[in-house]
């Protein structure tokens, strides 16, 4: 469960003042899967950052599953993160000088886990992403669709409970795209993980169960 | 414990991932410590090298000065010392500089007058005794550079322009070559014609005296009832040695400032921010779940690897270059003069803690220089050090 309340963030530009996300509340059940929709500037990744506990609030509230996380230190959020939910980021958010594998291994890096059964799993999750080919390519040798494959297969692999997601296909196309989408309502139905995506696409919005709208900073939901 | 070592294999391949640029930095930071390493390993050697000579050379020297220049000293001077109260044993000695054309190397001849002792070093060879005319005890350096072995013949130039005939009698080895390397050891009747050296005369003086913390009274007093000569205590050679080393230390340290300057160059460079890409990586692991305290150790192993390499790649470089190459890159700068003097190699004896303070100047600043920008880094919201 995602609680938000009156949430504010504001950015300073130059000498201006910029309201990025305006007095926001929403609740998110757990295994819901839910979009925000909106246009570049409108404040929804920042929102998206803010919920992930990435980007601290000016004011208001966020807990999930009874925590709330910005009463946390910052170690305890980031195992926080590293247990409950992980991020798939519009931009390429895989590190150049490890390769594919070893990308999608990294929140792995602790855990208890054998190396062979969090190889496994790896590369079954890159195999469902159909890059399984491209394991040990290095992100300046892949697309932009193949690198946000390799960044989605990553978010999967520790078995998150909720998956934050900015603009997941945006690089992807319309083929690739419907597999993505597939794959996501099928881990949100099998495994009961809680997506929220962010998308500007009214059609990959219309996907998800519920629909919130974002402009200039305020959620409506639709 | 666990989660330390898989950090220490992160951060270890992590550094092997960035071989091209980890690779340029080693280069950098070895260079930098090889050189310093180099300088404060010779002058130590040198030093200990000298103290060692020293530690057989007599309390006391006696010298002529006339119109400020060493001069032969009368050996009537002898009896004249000998009165003086406190004063043991009064010896002259035949000793002189040799310029080998052939070789384009001094030496040092020494004329000897009595049993000789070589003070416990080995010797190929046996000693040269004062009755052995026409023989001879050479340095190694003077063996190496004219190919001589025992038993065969030195030819030396003479005042005449003729050639004065030795037989290699003995060699010493390379145990203390600063003592003996440049040595051309012959008997007294051999260093006169040789030079053609007045009979009365001799080089020096070596004085004993008695109570060694009445050495200083004495030379006083041999001033003064002498005033041409000028009488050198052992701790005055000493000092000479120190001084003479230290500011040639300083001065090959001044001169190789500009490397030391790279050195802090890249280690500012490192202190005061991180690549793009660096920043991305530190963002990436926070976002995924690694602690502040995971991303700075990550990155202490990072800058602490680099720099422990480094730094014993440049001990080791200079080791070698001192002990085993002579310090072909810095011998002729510190030794000064002797660029004429025989090659010779110093006998490996290092300083721990000139090593220890190398280490905490150049390994601790440096990775001290690679967490603090990190620890900035780490400690700010992850979507903002991802942005930049």
């Amino acid at each position: 469960m995602i609680e938000v309340r009156n949430l504010t963030k504001k950015y300073r530009v130059g000498g201006d003042e910029i309201v990025a996300v305006d007095d926001v509340s929403l609740s998110i059940k757990k295994g819901e899967f839910v979009s925000i929709l909106g246009h570049s500037g409108s404040g929804k990744t920042t929102l998206l950052s803010l919920i992930g506990g990435l980007t601290r609030p000016d004011t208001g509230t966020i807990v999930i599953d009874n925590t709330h996380i910005w009463l946390l230190s910052d170690d305890e959020l980031s195992e926080f993160r590293n247990k409950k939910l992980n991020f798939i980021y519009q931009f390429s958010s895989l590190i150049s000088t490890l390769n594919v594998l070893e990308n999608v291994l990294l929140p792995t890096t602790f855990s208890k886990e054998s190396d062979k059964n969090r190889i496994e799993y790896a590369i079954e999750l890159l195999d469902m992403m159909g890059i399984k080919d491209k394991i040990y390519s290095y992100p300046s040798q892949l697309s932009g669709g193949q690198q946000r494959r390799a960044a989605i297969a990553r978010a999967f692999i520790n078995n998150p409970e909720i998956i934050l997601a900015d603009e997941p296909t945006g690089d992807l196309d319309e083929e690739t795209e419907t597999e993505v989408m597939e794959l996501f309502k099928k881990m949100n139905k099998d495994k009961g993980i809680t997506f929220v995506m962010v998308t500007h696409s009214t059609e990959l919005a219309r996907q998800c169960e519920r629909v919130f709208r974002m402009t200039k900073g305020k959620l409506i939901q639709e | 414990m666990k989660k330390h070592l898989k950090i220490l294999e992160f951060a270890l391949s992590s550094l092997l991932r960035r071989k091209y640029k980890n690779l340029s930095i080693v280069l950098v930071f070895s260079m930098v410590t090889f050189v310093i390493a180099s300088i404060l390993f010779l002058t130590h050697s040198f030093k200990k090298e000298a103290l060692s000579v020293l530690e057989g050379a007599p309390q006391l020297i006696v010298q002529r000065l006339i119109a400020g220049r060493h001069a032969l000293i009368p050996v009537s001077y002898i009896d004249e010392i000998k009165k003086m109260p406190g004063v043991g044993k009064v010896s002259p000695r035949y000793w002189g500089y040799y310029y080998d054309q052939l070789t384009g190397a001094n030496y040092t001849i020494i004329g000897l007058d009595r049993a000789w002792s070589v003070n416990g070093r080995v010797m190929e060879g046996t000693a040269l005794a004062p009755e052995d005319i026409g023989y001879c005890n050479i340095g190694f350096g003077v063996s190496d550079r004219r190919f001589l072995q025992v038993g065969d013949d030195l030819f030396l130039q003479d005042t005449k322009g003729g050639l004065y005939h030795f037989k290699v009698k003995g060699i010493f080895n390379m145990k203390s070559q600063l003592l003996t390397n440049d040595l051309v050891l012959i008997t007294k009747k051999d260093f006169i014609n040789l030079f053609q050296f007045p009979p009365s005369m001799a080089t020096d003086l070596v004085v004993e005296v008695y109570n060694p913390s009445e050495v200083t009274n004495i030379a006083k007093k041999i001033k003064e009832r002498l005033p041409d000569t000028r009488p050198i205590t052992h701790d005055e050679i000493l000092r000479t040695y120190n001084s003479l080393f230290n500011w040639r230390s300083g001065l090959m340290l001044t001169m190789f400032a500009g490397a030391v300057l790279a050195f802090v160059i890249l280690a500012w460079d490192k202190a005061t921010g991180l690549s793009a890409e660096e920043r991305q990586e530190i963002g990436i692991l926070k976002a995924i779940g690694w602690e502040t305290s995971d991303v700075l150790a990550l990155k202490f192993w990072e800058g602490a690897s680099l720099s422990i390499i480094s730094y014993l790649t440049g001990i080791i470089a200079a080791y070698f270059h001192v002990f085993f190459f002579g310090a072909s890159i810095f011998a002729p700068a510190l030794k000064g003069w002797s660029v004429l003097f025989p090659d010779f190699r110093l006998v490996p004896d290092i300083d721990i803690y000139q090593c220890f303070v190398l280490f905490m100047v150049t390994v601790l600043p440096y990775t001290v220089a690679t967490i603090v920008p990190s620890w900035k880094a780490a400690v700010t919201d992850p979507d903002s050090v991802m942005r930049g």
